[in-house]
């Protein structure tokens, strides 16, 4: 049985984690409105940051190395900086309820984030500002996925719809679906073409957004997909569940290949490292795993 | 607890009572501890050393998620849960409560509560009577009830305490009001907001980690208490006061750091971080310890709130994710305190109770969540001499009501006040016009005769 190799605890539940691109960094958005970010490899606290006012549900660093991306369910984006601790800029002003996800494009110069009050948001990083909403889904939004370049998003919710956009126009392009229950968790394979759906009903779709196919995942979670990550090289799919496993599967096959045990709730969020060699879990026991794979 | 700032210490010339010891934390409504001592002093001192430890867990627990599992309801209704067998045949509880299913001979669950009135707050737990068309004065908790039929069992120790922390939900926080039996009646709440320590000026906050400086100190503030004739007209209730604090007994029962290092890992530690997302009160284990280092200090009534359970769904985590959170940590908190009472001879003397101000509902939210339901809800007694080990009255299908023998709240009040030895059916305490008033409302409910 795989052991995580860091075993890293918040004071309550974990909700979001993120690699560094030179995976010497490890940041964790937590349930009580703070942000860790921990030394690999050592395992060892470097900074916390507090400003949200609610849970931290997006990370992501940019390429810079030195300045963090946050997203609250307090409806704002925060970019902060890694050498001083302090806050950089605060992106607010367009949800109306929680802010529940947040993506972003590889470079981090653009992100996209979807909230309770059934909108999508493009946000202009680097110039600190709103690009516009997309409007469509007809319920909750609890998960959105952007494209590495970030040209295509992709978002999904409590209308069992996965909904694919133009990020330069804000146009919709296609609806993906439906799925037999709430989309909870989506993420872009590396090359942009394919997203991967899951659900409710513990179900994964590799969703071609092209051409409407999408390949089923056999076998898996037993409860809700609450997460998703490709690997850098896009052979693998990482998943996190509401039945406390992390997964990772094949994707050529569309089969198990890992189950990864360690968690006491359920999974937040999944994050590999750059290399592909790590992986990192962020579960509501309050704990960030890190596991070599 | 105990707070010593470095500011001067005057006692030679001119006492200032209020700098001479300022207390924090120990009464309500603007009375200081000497103000509820010389209050309280009329009042008759307890023999026996009945008491009651009232767990509430904040915002309603889910009944059904808990000890009313219902396998055979429809997915929307049963949840992700699976029942387990107790050491009782024909109970079962939930799979996240396995230290609990193994001394269920020593607890009583009721599956029927009923009577809330579904508000959000600890006044359903304090006393079970409504908010509504309250005798003048206000309903007194039942902590200030006992202290004001029961008094102090000792001058240390005040008879009620409550340990609710600071919470961002006001109606939460109430440690228990002392309604008509009187301001000076009020629960000792040293955790409440703008009354987390005991103050003793003239000490520096350095010399806590130098117990014997500490000690000492405390004695050379009572050789010149003792001696000095500037404090002789200081009220004796100051005095008393002082003698809290400085015999220590009080600091020592709320300072959990000296219990057995191994009796506290049997608990389960916890944090004073606030549960949930930030607007409730703290989730720690420790708290079940201090409550019973306070009853062998000598309170009678000790209440604490744990955690956060209204749990209506993301985006703050699921109804059945909170559970596995805050389940576990329940079970190991109450099943340490209930075999720590055993094991110190204690059982059959403190009457344990553990319940919320409502259940949830039965059909799961889209959220993920329960949200209120005050139709039914749960409580788990122990202790007290109760005939425990059996579950008192049944839902239906799918636990939305009562099908047998509902139980009302002041039936658990009227067993608790039964446990402490006094005779519902006949005390009353008079309100604020002078109208006596029973306890609880005797002509409807009485204490339960399964237990007693």
């Amino acid at each position: 049985m795989t052991t995580p190799t860091h075993s890293l605890e918040h004071r309550n539940a974990a909700y979001s984690v993120a690699f560094s691109h030179d995976a010497q960094l490890l940041a964790s958005g937590c349930l009580d409105k703070t942000i860790t970010v921990w030394d690999l490899p050592s395992g060892k606290q470097r900074m916390q940051l507090r400003g949200h006012g609610e849970a931290i549900c997006g990370l992501a660093f940019l390429p810079d190395g030195v300045t963090l991306l946050s997203a609250s369910l307090d409806k704002t984006l925060r970019l902060w900086d890694l050498e001083s601790g302090k806050l950089k800029s605060t992106l607010t002003g367009v949800h109306q309820v929680y802010l529940t996800c947040m993506d972003a494009s590889s470079d981090c110069r653009l992100a996209a984030s979807g909230s309770h009050d059934k909108s999508v948001v493009v946000w202009d990083i680097a110039g600190g500002q709103p690009l516009g909403e997309l409007k469509g889904h007809t319920d909750l939004i609890t998960a959105i996925a952007m494209s590495p370049d970030g040209k295509v998003i992709a978002s999904g919710g409590h209308d069992v719809l996965v909904r694919i956009w133009d990020a330069e126009k804000r146009e919709p392009l296609k609806e993906l679906g439906p799925h037999t229950a709430a989309i909870q968790s989506l993420a872009f394979a590396p090359d942009g073409t394919t997203v991967a759906a899951g659900d409710d009903d513990g179900v994964i779709r590799i969703w071609n957004t092209k051409t409407g196919d999408f390949t089923k995942i056999r076998g898996g979670h037993q409860r809700t997909v609450k997460s998703l990550t490709f690997s850098p090289d896009g052979t693998q799919l990482a998943s996190g569940g509401a039945d406390t496993t992390v997964r990772i599967h094949d994707v050529a096959t569309a089969r198990e290949v890992r189950n990864l045990q360690g968690h006491r709730n359920s999974v937040y969020d999944v994050a590999f490292a750059p290399d592909g060699k790590q992986l990192a879990s962020a579960g509501f026991d309050r704990t960030v795993h890190v596991w070599s794979l | 607890m105990l707070r010593i700032p470095g500011s001067g210490f005057r006692l030679c010339d001119g006492v200032s009572r209020r700098s001479f010891l300022q207390v924090g934390g120990l009464a309500l409504g603007g009375l200081s501890l000497p103000q509820l001592l010389q209050a309280e002093e009329q009042a008759p001192g307890g023999k026996s050393h009945k008491s009651v430890i009232m767990v509430f867990l904040t915002g309603g627990p889910p009944h059904q998620d808990m000890v009313d599992l219902k396998p055979e309801a429809p997915a929307e209704y049963r949840g992700e849960f699976s029942p387990i067998h107790s050491n009782v045949p024909g109970i079962d509880v939930c799979e996240h409560l396995p230290l609990m299913s193994q001394r269920m001979d020593r607890l009583a669950v009721i599956r029927t509560l009923v009577g809330s009135e579904g508000r959000h707050a600890a006044f359903q737990c304090l006393h079970g009577h409504p908010v509504l068309n309250q005798p003048p004065g206000g309903w007194p908790c039942f902590g200030s009830v006992i202290s004001k039929l029961q008094g102090p069992l000792n001058r240390e120790i005040p008879a009620s305490i409550s340990l609710q922390p600071r919470i961002g939900i006001q109606p939460w926080s109430d440690p228990g009001q002392p309604g008509f039996a009187g301001m000076k009646h009020a629960p000792y709440a040293p955790n409440a907001t703008g009354t987390q320590d005991l103050v003793l000026e003239g000490m520096d906050m350095s010399k806590l980690n130098d117990r014997r400086a500490l000690l000492n100190r405390m004695d050379h503030l009572r050789r010149t208490l003792d001696t000095n004739d500037a404090v002789d007209g200081m009220n004796t209730y100051y005095r008393q006061a002082f003698d809290i604090l400085t015999s220590g007994r009080l600091a020592t029962a709320l300072d959990v750091e000296q219990e057995d290092p191994a009796v506290r890992e049997r608990y389960g530690r916890g944090s004073k971080e606030p549960a949930g997302y930030g607007d409730a009160g703290w989730m720690r284990n420790e708290d079940f310890i201090v409550a019973r280092r306070l009853i062998e200090a000598g309170a009678r009534v000790v209440t604490l709130s744990f955690g956060r359970w209204d749990w209506h769904g993301q985006p703050h985590g699921t109804n059945f994710d909170n559970a596995r959170d805050h389940l576990p940590a329940l079970d190991q908190a109450l099943t340490a305190l209930l075999d720590d009472l055993r094991d110190r001879g204690m059982e059959d003397d403190v009457s344990v109770v553990v319940w919320g101000e409502f259940g949830r509902t039965p059909l799961i939210n889209k959220r993920g969540g329960r949200d209120h339901w005050p139709s039914v809800g749960c409580a788990l007694l122990a202790g007290g001499g109760m005939r425990t080990g059996q579950v008192i009255g049944a839902t239906n299908a799918r636990a939305e009501h009562p099908i047998q023998r509902p139980v009302h709240f002041q039936e658990i009040f009227g067993t608790l006040y039964h446990n402490l030895g006094l005779d519902v059916g006949n005390l009353t305490i008079n309100d604020l016009t002078g109208r006596p008033q029973f306890l609880i409302d005797y002509g409807k409910y009485q204490p339960l005769p399964e237990l007693v």
